[in-house]
């Protein structure tokens, strides 16, 4: 999808779309803080990394399933390689979305991405003073 | 002298009837009823029978309640003293699910036994899958399970990560609320509130004074843990109110033990006296120091919790006069 810069928001550029990891996570440093790029093939996901719980640096954690109960004791596993699972309390998070499984009222920032001529962009708010942004926290 | 272990050998294990008869205050059927207006002073009260501790034997442990059961109901309940304010509480051995089943199926038909009771020594907690199918059958025959210490024989399990306690004061302080509180947290572990719709389940030696920072615990980890145990469907301390109830208990420290919870706690409490135990309370002492409406909701609110076929039997309770707080 294509979000033209706006007055309250830059594009940021991330480099070529093949030196992204594919299948795993790229971690790069965006104007607001820490960007996790997951490219699966063609697409890339963009999540902060900031996990909504307690600040975690979510995007470091696996990508697996889950599991949903099916009744009594009856456990299936599905979903798999969609599922970000936070390591420091394990909080899920659907990793196209940014959505929690485990608390569906906490999100993950994503980001929109674009891709033209073989470079990855991501579309973030700009913010005029960057009080909030933690460049510490990759 | 080891059977005496656990007890400081200064005090009597049990209530006696008065300074000059050291009898203990239950030990027959007359005795109970001519010390009843004045010990208990309640309606109504249900007998439950002790079958002194934890029996590994597996033959032994069914047979003992199945025995326990039939001289409750035939040395008390039909007792013609007692007959108008008694029900019982039948034993099972949960250890042996068939029998315990089969034990409930056998007084169903007995609307006097009014509650499951199961000790609070187990080999495992009681959440714990094996012993689901007979708490699936208490709810299914409208009993409400009551856990109570019960020991003396038998075996004990290792009471803590730590080991055993040296002395009887750290025994009775850390035990048994500790015990109640793997069960609990074993039921809602094991998803057994929701597998169980209708199960409630009543802790006779306390706990309400140490549940809620218990439960808070166990709400911190469950949203990260959710896939581990996808069956638990909401907040650990979301399940407490409808399924859970503790007795209070002069052994939960303040002198007015009911007055000294968090108005959180005290819905979660019901009155049980533990009578003739040495620390057993009396429904002037279980009130004390509560408002009207929550010394009423106290010593009245066992029906509307249990339910089933307590509630049938307490609604067909004659009130009985001259008590000082009546039910």
């Amino acid at each position: 999808m294509s979000a033209p810069a706006g007055p309250r928001t830059e594009h940021f550029d991330c480099g070529l779309l093949a030196d992204l990891e594919d299948g795993g996570m790229t971690l790069v440093e965006g104007p607001n803080g820490g960007i996790g790029l997951f490219r699966r093939g063609d697409t890339v996901y963009a999540l902060r990394n900031w996990c909504p719980h307690n600040g975690a640096p979510v995007c470091l954690g696996p990508v697996t399933g889950t599991n949903v109960s099916k009744g009594g004791h009856a456990v299936e596993h599905v979903r798999d390689g969609e599922i970000l699972v936070c390591p420091w309390h394990k909080w899920e998070f659907e990793l196209a979305t940014g959505e929690s499984i485990t608390k569906p009222v906490k999100k993950v920032e994503t980001y929109p991405v674009i891709i033209e001529d073989g470079r990855v962009s991501v579309v973030v708010r700009r913010i005029r003073k960057r009080r909030n942004a933690d460049t510490t926290h990759n | 002298m080891i059977g005496r272990y656990f007890y400081p050998p200064s005090i009597p294990e049990w209530t006696p009837i008065g300074e000059d008869d050291a009898r203990p205050a239950t030990s027959s059927p007359e005795l109970l009823a001519d010390s009843w207006d004045v010990a208990v002073g309640t309606d109504g009260a249900i007998l439950v029978p002790l079958t002194r501790g934890l029996i590994p034997e597996p033959d032994l442990g069914p047979a003992v309640c199945s025995a326990t059961n039939a001289w409750l109901r035939d040395k008390w309940l039909d007792h013609s003293a007692l007959r108008d304010r008694v029900a019982g509480a039948v034993r099972v051995d949960p250890e042996d699910a068939d029998a315990a089943i089969a034990e409930l199926e056998r007084v169903a038909g007995d609307p006097r036994f009014v509650t499951v009771a199961v000790p609070l020594q187990g080999r495992e907690p009681y959440g714990s899958r094996r012993y689901v199918p007979v708490w699936r059958k208490a709810a299914e025959l409208g009993f409400a399970v009551t856990i109570v210490a019960d020991g003396g024989c038998g075996i004990n399990q290792f009471p803590t990560m730590a080991g055993y306690c040296d002395h009887y004061v750290e025994y009775n302080s850390l035990l048994p609320w500790t015990a109640a509180m793997v069960h609990l947290a074993s039921f809602v572990g094991g998803g057994v509130f929701e597998e169980v719709p209708d199960l409630r389940v009543v802790f006779l030696d306390g706990g309400a004074d140490v549940v809620f920072p218990f439960m808070w615990r166990m709400d911190k980890p469950w949203r990260g843990v959710r896939y581990q145990v996808p069956w638990i469907e909401k907040h650990p301390t979301e399940y407490l109110v409808d399924h859970v109830r503790f007795c209070v208990q002069r052994a939960e420290g303040a002198a007015l033990p009911a007055a000294s919870l968090t108005s959180l706690a005290t819905e979660l409490t019901v009155y049980g006296s533990r009578y003739p135990h040495w620390d057993a309370i009396t429904p002037a002492e279980a009130r004390a120091g509560l408002a009207p409406d929550a010394a009423e909701k106290l010593l009245g609110g066992a029906a509307d919790f249990y339910g089933g076929r307590f509630a049938r039997w307490a609604a067909e309770l004659p009130t009985r006069p001259g008590l000082p707080v009546s039910q």
